[in-house]
């Protein structure tokens, strides 16, 4: 249950940065933070714990936009399932995970978009949000490290 | 596969906007949090946009600076060229006054020939433009000297101040007429002055032509100092030329051709 709340303020805080904060920053480049923080946790091996990221995360982003409340998050999770049969069966490996981040992110802007996203928009914002999932991975995987090696364990 | 299905269920209650009053809530809740991100996202956008805008306008300054001394240069060309101008044309009537048929040649003084400041001058154009040895170099009216040595883009000449240069010469006031002589560089001596004509100080002495060299009613000088009488047979009178030959930038070459 902790766990959970934990995941809910974090996309709350990613939700919020990424609508009102890069938004206005970074124009086209605003990458999808929800998204590649659940990525990060595939390319983990967590994988129960990024599926339930993409949920939590897609929700939270729908309460924020305009959405049917629960699209956002159906696209996510459907995704990351097809992402992981295709891992499971075909290729494996960090990088296939950086792609996969970098093509869903462009299906949901499309689908988000009512599929009339700029192709400009569509590859700018992915190509963050695959930047985002390494930077989210690498931060995680330091501080799960730290955590392990002090007293204070974080039972992930 | 639970959390597909729960966010298919989830997307169903949304179609039916069971979740209105929750995202609603939310929104209101959340929109001092957004409105707060927000305008610290453009703060920072106008220091980027300030700071870059700086290089953008050291760049504007560079550039206008640039600018401004290309239209100097050009400035100063278009002076030089008003004043060519205006040369030529002065030129061209003094040239149609006389019904002279020869062609000028504006040519820009180089200096002198080492050791001969005073009754040497070099000047930048040659055979190329149609000057030949014994062309008359004048500036206006006014009698400069003689060309007398030409390579294909350089020309020397002697000035009326050289103590080789000989011309025969009248006064233009009393129409004595004499013979000139330069004097070391810095003036000339009228002689062979009969004792009975006159030349009075400020006479201004021409070119009488009759030497056939010189073309006639060129301004060679002015008369400053005239000998006393005595019981010598010839006189003479001291000329100094009116314009200063050491500082001429261009001047005119009378070309035969």
């Amino acid at each position: 249950m902790k766990r959970v709340i934990a995941f809910i303020i974090i996309n709350l805080i990613l939700v919020l940065i990424q609508e009102s904060f890069l938004g206005n920053l970074l124009g086209t480049f605003t990458p999808n933070l929800v998204l590649a923080f659940a990525f990060s946790f595939l390319i983990l091996n967590l994988d129960d714990i990024g599926f339930m990221n993409a949920f939590i995360g897609g929700v939270l982003l729908d309460l924020f936009g305009f959405e049917t409340i629960g699209l956002s998050s159906l696209v996510f999770v459907g995704s990351l399932m097809m992402y992981f049969f295709i891992r499971k069966y075909l290729f494996r490996g960090w990088i296939f995970t950086i792609f996969s981040s970098f093509v869903v992110n462009i299906l949901y802007l499309y689908v988000v978009s009512g599929f009339s996203a700029s192709s400009r928009l569509l590859i700018n914002s992915s190509a963050s949000t695959a930047l985002f999932a390494m930077f989210f991975f690498f931060s995680i995987r330091n501080l799960s490290g730290y955590f392990d090696n002090s007293e204070y364990r974080l039972k992930v | 596969m639970k959390w597909l299905i729960a966010s298919f269920l989830i997307f169903l209650l949304g179609i039916f906007n069971v979740f209105a009053p929750v995202r609603g809530t939310t929104q209101y809740l959340f929109a001092p949090v957004q409105y707060g991100l927000q305008q610290l996202a453009f703060e920072i956008n106008d220091v980027i946009n300030f700071f870059s805008k700086l290089t953008q306008i050291r760049s504007e300054n560079i550039s206008l600076l640039e600018k401004n001394e290309n239209f100097r240069s050009e400035l100063l060309e278009l002076r030089d060229l008003e004043e060519e101008n205006l040369m030529l044309r002065e030129q061209l009537r003094l040239q149609d006054s006389n019904n002279d048929e020869s062609q000028l040649v504006l040519a820009k003084t180089l200096g002198s020939t080492a050791g001969q400041v005073g009754t040497m001058m070099i000047l930048d154009k040659g055979e190329a433009y149609g000057i030949a040895k014994d062309d008359i170099v004048v500036k206006g009216n006014y009698l400069v000297g003689k060309v007398v040595n030409v390579t294909k883009n350089r020309s020397e000449v002697e000035l009326i101040t050289s103590p080789t240069l000989v011309i025969t010469v009248i006064d233009s006031q009393t129409k004595t007429e004499g013979v000139s002589k330069g004097q070391f560089g810095t003036s000339m001596k009228m002689s062979r002055i009969l004792p009975s004509e006159q030349v009075n100080v400020g006479d201004i002495i021409l070119t009488s032509g009759r030497d056939g060299i010189f073309l006639p009613d060129l301004i060679v000088g002015e008369v400053t100092d005239v000998s006393e009488q005595s019981a010598e047979v010839l006189r003479e009178a001291n000329i100094h030329s009116i314009i200063s030959l050491n500082s001429l930038r261009k001047v005119f070459v009378i070309s035969s051709k």
